[in-house]
């Protein structure tokens, strides 16, 4: 068995399972408000990448209010418009530590998977790819239906350059 | 979280199975790669998988019904132009940002057009494509000609066989 220290095994996981670019720690409050429910900014996309994983995992547990989430995807430049990238998620009400809704990417209409534990099931093997050759834009997420009172996460994306030095940084 | 510079975060793409290595052409104009017979867009030699192979419109596409599809021509061995996708419904004044997919599953599936420019859902398959020490060239038929527009064409592919490799020619 190979005796790696933390950075190569680092390294490795980048190769293997697309490049990590995470948020800081959010409030619920900001990130989970339905009303008005506008998209929230998370990560810049600048080119054309390809998504292979996005998920909001639970930092502290959620409040018991029924919020569903979606992603979107909006080109800056040139200007098109935000869109799915995903349907809303089933409701996030009280799911604990750890616990994650994962992206699917099966196809812009795919709901998020809702864990109620920090095991998830069924990874996601689809990929997407978002973004223009010489553009920029992001990747938003949308709360609907409620607000979440309190609750902490953060989101995750791993993704795969396309287009020539494309590559994503996090918004917040 | 790593801080990587450009051409790391390109090398890591490459190791990855889910997009491999990216050949892509340069900003080309339809009325090179989008006309009534077949022109060579890649040269391929060896076998190689596809992950994705797609065009993507730069600037609008000119209204005329362009329906392109894939072919191989085989030089080593000698096969004539072969059909690996179906043609897509009409490219007439492509938006921005759409792409145009082969979906890999069939040699008559037809390609994919984005229905919103800038997202682009994984290929339904992939496909492999040439032989042990072969050499072919893959091929755009538009069956009728782009009289303006751009676009940039793309292959991300694995190599399946000892030193094969794939070449943008344009």
């Amino acid at each position: 068995m190979p005796n790696y220290n933390p950075s190569t095994i680092d390294r490795i996981g980048d190769i293997t399972r697309g490049i990590h670019v995470k948020t800081g720690v959010l409030q619920n409050t900001a990130y989970f408000d339905h009303s008005p429910g506008t998209a929230m900014p998370l990560f810049n996309v600048y080119g054309r990448i390809r998504i292979i994983g996005l998920n909001c995992e639970a930092v502290t547990e959620f409040a018991a209010d029924a919020s569903l989430l979606k992603w979107t995807f909006e080109s800056t430049t040139p200007v098109i418009g935000d869109e799915d990238i995903s349907a809303v998620s089933l409701s996030v009400a009280s799911i604990p530590i750890g616990a994650r809704i994962m992206w699917r990417g099966t196809a812009v209409a795919t709901a998020p998977d809702v864990s109620a534990t920090q095991a998830s099931i069924a990874v996601v093997q689809d990929f997407m790819d978002v973004g223009l050759t010489g553009g920029v834009g992001l990747i938003n997420s949308v709360c609907t239906t409620a607000t979440q009172t309190s609750g902490t996460c953060q989101f995750n994306l791993y993704y795969l350059p396309i287009s020539e030095g494309a590559y994503a940084t996090a918004v917040v | 979280m790593s801080n990587y510079s450009p051409s790391t975060i390109a090398r890591v793409g490459d190791l990855n199975p889910k997009r491999g290595i990216v050949c892509r052409t340069s900003t080309v104009n339809n009325t090179s790669v989008l006309l009534t017979t077949a022109v060579n867009i890649f040269k391929v030699t060896g076998k190689i998988r596809i992950i994705s192979l797609d065009i993507e419109a730069i600037t609008q596409f000119s209204a005329t019904a362009s329906v392109p599809r894939w072919q191989f021509v085989s030089t080593t061995p000698a096969v004539a132009l072969t059909n690996i996708s179906a043609a897509s419904s009409t490219l007439s004044g492509l938006a921005v940002g759409k792409r145009v997919t082969m979906a890999g599953t069939a040699l008559n599936t037809a390609l994919v057009i984005d229905s919103i420019a800038g997202i682009t859902v994984k290929p339904a398959d992939a496909m492999d494509i040439g032989s042990e020490g072969g050499v072919l060239h893959l091929a755009l038929d538009a069956d009728v000609a782009q009289t303006s527009g751009t676009c940039v064409i793309t292959l991300c592919y694995l190599r399946l066989t000892d030193g094969a490799a794939a070449e943008a020619l344009f």
